[in-house]
């Protein structure tokens, strides 16, 4: 396959989405550049306001960052979730949509999804406020781990430049848990005395 | 003596191809691509008379069907296999049931085909049983054996989805409820059906007997035969030009090199990791069935969580323990062929870029289901009526994964996905005159539209994500078909989308008008959507999901017909029915709304049906929109003022009839929203140890108690739900 590569001007434009559509089609149907992971990311550096090292864009807002030994999860706004190997929701807010009225305000029509049966998670930013992600999951489902990068593999075999140091490839989520089931709820200040709606129809 | 290579058998030509593949990681063991280093040119161009036998043979045998659904929409596919059912290349079309042929060809293989009923030059077979590798009765395929000097060197192969099949409880191609194997239609093995390169007469006494439109169904299978002739012949002509040696072996290296390509794409686009997806889904047979099923009768919520593990050697590993168990619904994939076919949808559009649609793919996946879910049935008893939909409903998780993936790789341009909002309308009834009829109508599977982008809103009824070559078809011609239902209108509807920074494609809003209703006249409605849920329509990075069903709404005993023979035109869209009631201009005596699959619902002369497909999901948080997009989106009706305020946080007013969104108040107001979001949510810890009080006491609704009893009862899926939630290893439902 022949060597593409296009100059950072033009990732940032496809990141902005300025490309013209027929420079955009010429991409996609083109051979890929194989630099296109590192100019991603130079750019995506470039618009942050923190100096830690992008590893891996995860969101919109969210990014693993090497913050000295360890990989981080941390938001465009500076705010810093932990350990990239647990999930990254379980230190963010939730709001939890399961009323007929508050799903309403998303879905106007009728085909909308039946409280009880169905709820709609939404995870917010602690420090900024922003919406991170929405999850749609039936009434105790565990928290969707949506992608555990396996960030050595993935530098070290496929861009050829291990990172510094190697860690463990396991989901962390679990021990969290773990914790959180030891210090029980007198660990945490209640934010609403209100019983909570009970799912069973 | 076998009819294989070198007097092999297809059986031990199988072995040959699984054991090479196992010893040495390169399809047929070929390590070299020596026919495309010695003369890359002479392979392009033999890579090309075999694609363009296959497209030759789609474009021109599809003149012979009955429907638009295969000559508009592209509901066919023409195939070139390896003798082992491999497929080399193919048409464009109907592109994911190139990985089911392998299965069937298997299933002849393994059932000794090759001595009883023999496979001889000129021979036909046909076959379109879940059972045996197919997707669905609707999914008939047909094989032409291609013989050189007596050798079997490949097979044509031609599929469709036919009009009617035969369903015991109402006419449809793809019938939703389903109780049992017996109610399913006409379902067949594989089978003989002609020789001489002729069909036996009662091949098409069969479709008459067994289904409602057997003269359609006669001209689809002609068709598939028509062209499966077609590849043949061309396919005799290239061997007789390159010579047999260099046929043999030149199939072979077009699967290595697929196979070399599409893994090199892997390892640019995609992140090797663990990938999580949840989806589920009801099956709404409550009702439905009839007295004579109570077993039946009821309704099954059918889960599946999905793992994905992308190694660092490119392979994807899909485990789905703790699927839902097989049981009394349609939704069970019975063959690896299904389940094959079904992933095809996913991974040809992310990953096979190439002149030759192929399975080299297929050979990068590894999967897990449980024995005894509904995935991986042991009950032969169970309908497999939609026994593809189960499986294909996947599609969109694995596409959601993908989506992610090239974000974080930065090859946003790659980026599709959509969430499987807009199936077949099935009409069925009897004319005035005594003629009985029956009919699918695709207009609304050819008019999904797709998720947003991280850059790019989602296309409006634009695609269908399992027929690439898919075209909504013109109302007018859809209309022939079903001579009653008279479309009136089909828009976009406002609000009908996903929120997000940038939005999901809009949704689409048919309303049809009874007319001449005939003796008879019902509609069905086979979806993939399923009712009451959002299933696998993640938005993504704060964007919402998408509406992942269709809807219908009918309006019984309606002045409609009246008020347009006064001129006083008609309503185009629900609200504008709405409106047209509470002004009491419209006159309606009864409302039915249904969610996702509709069964068999009875119409009359004047009354009114409006099918919608929710748009697709959104991309980032909608306070992060563009003003200008926002005004646009105003400004041509997409979203009214209200949702724009409370959801994107902008404050609009209108001046000289043109929307205008005020820079300064709208990012007030989405502090304010922000703000709001930080005041109402709670810590995840703290929301954690309160659910946690509700599953430890167990408080679910029956139909999700239905879904975690699977998911406790499977040792890997059980250890996570119960890892997360903490509760003890003695925990059930």
């Amino acid at each position: 396959m022949p060597e593409i590569s296009y100059p950072k001007e033009v990732i940032r434009d496809l990141i902005e989405g300025k490309l013209p559509w027929n420079q955009l089609k010429s991409i996609i149907s083109g051979y890929k550049d194989n630099d296109r992971f590192d100019k991603y990311v130079a750019v995506l550096q470039e618009k942050v306001p923190w100096q830690e090292r992008i590893l891996l864009p995860l969101t919109d807002e969210l990014y693993i960052v090497q913050k000295g030994k360890e990989r981080i999860v941390k938001c465009s706004c500076g705010y810093e979730f932990g350990d990239y190997r647990e999930n990254w929701k379980l230190k963010a807010l939730i709001h939890v949509r399961d009323t007929e009225a508050e799903l309403d305000e998303i879905y106007p029509y009728p085909s909308k999804p039946e409280p009880g049966y169905c709820e709609m998670r939404e995870h917010y930013c602690p420090g900024c406020g922003i919406q991170l992600e929405v999850d749609t999951v039936p009434f105790g489902y565990p928290a969707v781990f949506d992608f555990l990068p396996d960030l050595d593999t993935f530098y070290r075999d496929w861009l050829r430049r291990p990172l510094d140091t190697k860690l463990e490839f396991t989901d962390l989520s679990y021990e969290l848990t773990r914790r959180w089931s030891a210090e029980g709820r007198e660990s945490i200040k209640k934010t609403d005395t209100k019983a909570r709606r009970r799912k069973k129809v | 003596m076998g009819i294989g290579e070198g007097g092999k058998t297809i059986a031990e030509m199988l072995e040959e191809r699984d054991r090479l593949i196992a010893e040495t990681g390169y399809f047929y063991g070929l390590k070299e691509l020596e026919l495309h280093d010695e003369d890359p040119a002479k392979m392009t161009r033999f890579n090309w008379r075999l694609t363009n036998a296959c497209i030759t043979a789609k474009e021109s045998a599809k003149l012979l069907s009955a429907t638009p659904t295969v000559r508009t929409f592209g509901e066919c596919l023409f195939m070139l296999l390896l003798p082992q059912g491999d497929c080399i290349t193919a048409s464009h079309g109907l592109a994911g049931h190139v990985a089911s042929a392998r299965d069937q060809i298997a299933y002849m293989v393994r059932l000794g085909y090759e001595d009883n009923p023999k496979i001889r030059e000129g021979d036909i077979f046909a076959c379109n049983s879940p059972r045996y590798g197919g997707g669905h009765s609707a999914d008939n395929y047909t094989y032409v054996p291609i013989f050189h000097e007596g050798e079997l060197v490949a097979w044509a192969a031609g599929i469709n989805h036919i009009a009617e099949v035969g369903s015991a409880l109402y006419s449809a191609s793809v019938p939703i409820v389903s109780p049992t194997t017996y109610t399913d239609g006409w379902a067949y093995p594989p089978m003989k059906i002609g020789d001489g390169f002729q069909i036996a007469k009662w091949w098409n006494l069969l479709w008459k007997e067994k289904t409602r439109m057997g003269n359609f169904n006669i001209l689809d299978s002609n068709m598939r035969v028509a062209g499966s002739i077609m590849i043949h012949e061309t396919v005799k002509n290239v061997i007789e030009e390159f010579g047999i040696d260099y046929f043999r072996k030149g199939i072979r290296e077009i699967l290595e090199r697929e196979r070399r390509r599409v893994e090199t794409i892997v390892r640019r686009q995609m992140i090797p990791g663990i990938y999580k997806h949840a989806y589920w889904r009801l099956s709404e047979n409550k009702g439905q069935v009839g007295p004579s099923f109570p077993f039946a009768d009821k309704d099954f919520p059918i889960h599946t969580p999905i793992e994905l593990h992308l190694t660092g050697d490119g392979r994807f590993s899909i485990d789905l323990s703790g699927t839902s168990r097989e049981d009394y619904h349609s939704w069970n994939a019975p063959s690896d062929g299904t389940r094959r076919l079904a992933l095809a949808w996913w991974w040809l559009p992310q990953f096979v870029h190439s002149i030759c649609i192929n399975t080299a793919f297929d050979y990068l996946i590894d999967y897990t289901i449980p024995e005894g879910s509904h995935l991986n049935p042991t009950n032969e008893q169970l309908s497999t009526s939609i026994g593809l939909g189960g499986m294909a409903t996947l599609m969109t998780p694995l596409w959601n994964i993908c989506k992610r993936c090239f974000f974080s790789r930065g090859v946003l341009e790659e980026d599709w996905s959509a969430t499987g909002c807009g199936g077949l309308l099935e009409p069925e009834g009897v004319l005035e005159v005594g003629v009985p009829w029956s009919f699918g109508m695709f207009g609304a599977a050819g008019s999904w539209s797709t998720d947003a982008g991280s850059f790019r809103d989602g296309l409006s009824a634009a695609t269908c994500g399992f027929n690439p070559q898919s075209d909504m078809g013109e109302v007018e011609e859809w209309d022939l078909y079903e001579p009653p239902l008279v479309c009136l209108a089909r828009k976009l509807p406002p609000n009908l989308f996903a929120h997000g920074k940038f939005r999901g494609g809009l949704g689409i809003s048919w309303v049809f008008l009874v007319v001449n209703a005939g003796q008879r006249l019902s509609i069905s409605f086979g979806s993939g959507g399923g009712p009451r849920i959002i299933g696998p329509a993640v938005g993504m990075s704060g964007g919402y999901p998408g509406g992942y069903t269709d809807w219908h709404v009918i309006f019984s005993n309606t002045n409609a017909l009246e008020l347009i023979e006064k001129g006083m035109g008609y309503p185009t869209t629900l609200p504008e029915i709405m409106q047209w009631i509470n002004e009491g201009k419209l006159k309606v005596g009864k409302i039915q709304y249904v969610s996702g699959g509709m069964p068999s619902i009875p119409l009359k002369d004047g009354d009114l049906y409006v099918l919608s497909s929710h748009g697709e999901a959104g991309w980032g948080d909608p306070v992060e929109r563009d003003l200008s997009l926002i005004e646009k989106d105003l400004n041509e009706g997409w979203m009214t003022p209200g949702v724009g305020k409370d959801i994107y946080g902008a404050v609009a007013q209108s001046v000289d009839g043109k929307w205008q969104v005020d820079k300064n108040s709208t990012n007030k107001e989405r502090e304010k929203i922000k703000q709001t979001r930080r005041e109402k949510a709670k810590p995840f810890k703290e929301w954690w140890l309160e659910e946690r009080e509700l599953v430890v006491n167990k408080e679910f609704k029956e139909e999700v108690s239905y879904i975690y009893q699977d998911v406790l009862g499977n040792a890997k899926a059980g250890a996570q739900f119960r890892g997360f939630w903490r509760v003890g290893e003695d925990y059930q439902l």
